[in-house]
């Protein structure tokens, strides 16, 4: 009983570590190349879960259909929020870019409760897929989804980075962008990109947070202190970490829940714990290394 | 035949005027090396043409086109490469990705050279980046991260190759070996050189032409060889 209990926890575990891998490589893409921290990512997932569970509810879009549309959505909200704002915060120093994406998530959030209430709602859609049986566990179907879509955004940009001539430049621009310049890379277009990505990657994970989680417009605060701990645990800056992060991240959160009496309350307390521990402890992340500047 | 004529003026830290006017015109094949000490504004002056440090005036062309709109990043897919001091690498870059990535970025309007032929052709010259290509760049010695910066900016099929104290802080014997290669390159891929050195030794035995910098102002410019052998120059400004 006791390791079913344990099996099912952490495959619970695993689905939603897809998810908050999806979001913290958005997360630390979009800081890797600018410099940002950008405390609206988890907004724009507040949104893109807003907008796949409207599209489902009022206009009976399919959720997976919905949540593609929410990417290119956030692309674009994107889009105007890098080249009317943050682009123009770029040059100056950390605490008005802090400032800045602060000011903007609680925007975000504000005219999100103004517009739709603070109350929280599920989206009715059938599941997805079918339950995965595994003996005594049972793992929803739009758990698998989650796992799996959240595992394809962090592969493709992934990917995008390793093999492709954008992907390349992105890491010239994230390694040293004046000479990135100097090299020809135009580097405002690079800072852009990352935040497209980021947009895209945001919007399609609150679709999967409208599969799997309650939507209200605090939701996205929820899960960007999530993704800062990923982040803080895989190295910030570094891709390949975020998925180890979150997987570090998403069992010991479940783990408490599941092991720990009155332990549901305190699974989302265990982030703010790793991010403190790390700090103290490894500030470089476990698996991030000092970076050769 | 190419040619890359460049003129800055006018740049300044704050108030302080570190330089005042520079004019040079290079041939394809030759090399021109700019020369004076430490703050004679030379740094400054290739910034200048680079278009990284702001002036009151800059102008640049290379065969009759005129760059002067150009923005930084657009120098290298137009055949203007600067090669900043310090030897600088894409540090967290394998040496591979620091010469694919420069082949990339300088994709322009210009039909390209494949990457390949070009990696051959600049591991023709610093056999060690073929060697190491899989190391990241950061871990490698000075001398060598200053081939792979020279590598990386002829991936891009420089017309004009602008060089910032490549010699600095090398030991000699790599010095020597630098310059050597530099004189191949020269030679080989006809692209005019406009070189910043300190190194007054070394740079008179390759380049063809010099302009000594002295507070930011020219105070002698010709061909290397009239003003090596012009005693009194020689010793005012050379040191030798």
């Amino acid at each position: 009983m006791e390791s079913t209990l344990l099996v099912q926890s952490l495959l619970l575990a695993l689905t939603t570590a897809g998810l908050y891998a999806a979001i913290a490589s958005g997360l630390t893409l979009e800081f890797g190349v600018t410099g940002i921290i950008n405390f609206a990512h988890g907004e724009f997932v507040m949104l893109g879960a807003f907008l796949t569970y409207f599209l489902y509810e009022a206009v009976g879009v399919p959720p997976l259909a919905g949540m593609v549309l929410s990417g290119l959505a956030m692309t674009a909200l994107s889009w105007l929020v890098f080249d009317g704002f943050l682009s123009r915060v770029l040059k100056q120093d950390e605490h008005n870019q802090i400032l800045a994406t602060i000011g903007l998530s609680i925007l975000l959030i504000n005219l999100a409760m103004i517009a739709w209430t603070p109350d929280a709602r599920v989206m009715h859609a059938p599941p997805l897929l079918p339950p995965l049986q595994l003996g005594d566990v049972i793992v929803p179907g739009n758990n698998l989804v989650v796992l799996l879509v959240g595992i394809a955004l962090y592969a493709g940009m992934i990917w995008f980075m390793r093999h492709t001539r954008q992907g390349l430049l992105l890491r010239l621009a994230a390694d040293d962008p004046q000479l990135a310049v100097l090299a020809g890379v135009d580097v405002t277009r690079m800072f852009r990109l990352s935040f497209l990505i980021g947009g895209l990657t945001a919007g399609v994970s609150g679709g999967l947070v409208a599969l799997i989680l309650y939507v209200q417009p605090l939701v996205g605060v929820d899960l960007v202190m999530r993704a800062f701990a990923i982040v803080a645990l895989g190295g910030l800056g570094s891709i390949g970490g975020a998925l180890i992060g979150a997987v570090l991240l998403s069992a010991a959160e479940n783990l408490t829940a599941t092991f720990v009496p009155g332990g549901g309350s305190w699974g989302y307390g265990v982030a703010f714990v790793i991010i403190v521990l790390v700090l103290v402890v490894r500030p470089t992340g476990l698996f991030g290394s000092e970076r050769r500047a | 035949m190419s040619r890359f004529v460049g003129r800055v003026g006018g740049a300044s830290y704050d108030r302080l005027r570190v330089l005042h006017q520079l004019d040079i015109a290079v041939e394809s094949g030759h090399m021109l090396v700019i020369l004076g000490s430490n703050g004679a504004g030379k740094t400054t002056a290739l910034r200048a043409l680079a278009g990284t440090v702001a002036t009151s005036g800059r102008h640049l062309a290379l065969d009759g086109e005129d760059l002067s709109g150009c923005a930084p990043w657009q120098l290298p897919a137009h055949g203007v490469v600067l090669v900043p001091d310090g030897a600088r690498c894409f540090p967290n870059l394998s040496v591979e990705d620091n010469l694919l990535g420069a082949h990339g970025a300088a994709a322009g309007r210009r039909k390209q050279v494949p990457y390949g032929r070009l990696r051959d052709m600049v591991c023709g010259y610093f056999p060690i980046l073929r060697d190491r290509s899989r190391q990241i760049a950061g871990t490698m010695s000075g001398g060598q991260r200053q081939m792979l910066a020279i590598g990386r900016a002829l991936m891009a099929e420089p017309s004009a190759l602008i060089l910032d104290e490549p010699s600095a802080g090398l030991a000699p014997i790599i010095v020597e070996e630098l310059f050597v290669t530099l004189a191949k390159i020269k030679r080989e891929t006809g692209c005019a050189i406009v070189m910043a050195e300190q190194n007054v030794g070394y740079a008179t035995h390759i380049a063809d032409h010099c302009v000594v910098l002295e507070e930011g102002r020219t105070a002698l410019s010709g061909p290397m060889a009239e003003v090596v052998n012009h005693e009194k120059l020689r010793s005012a400004y050379l040191g030798i």
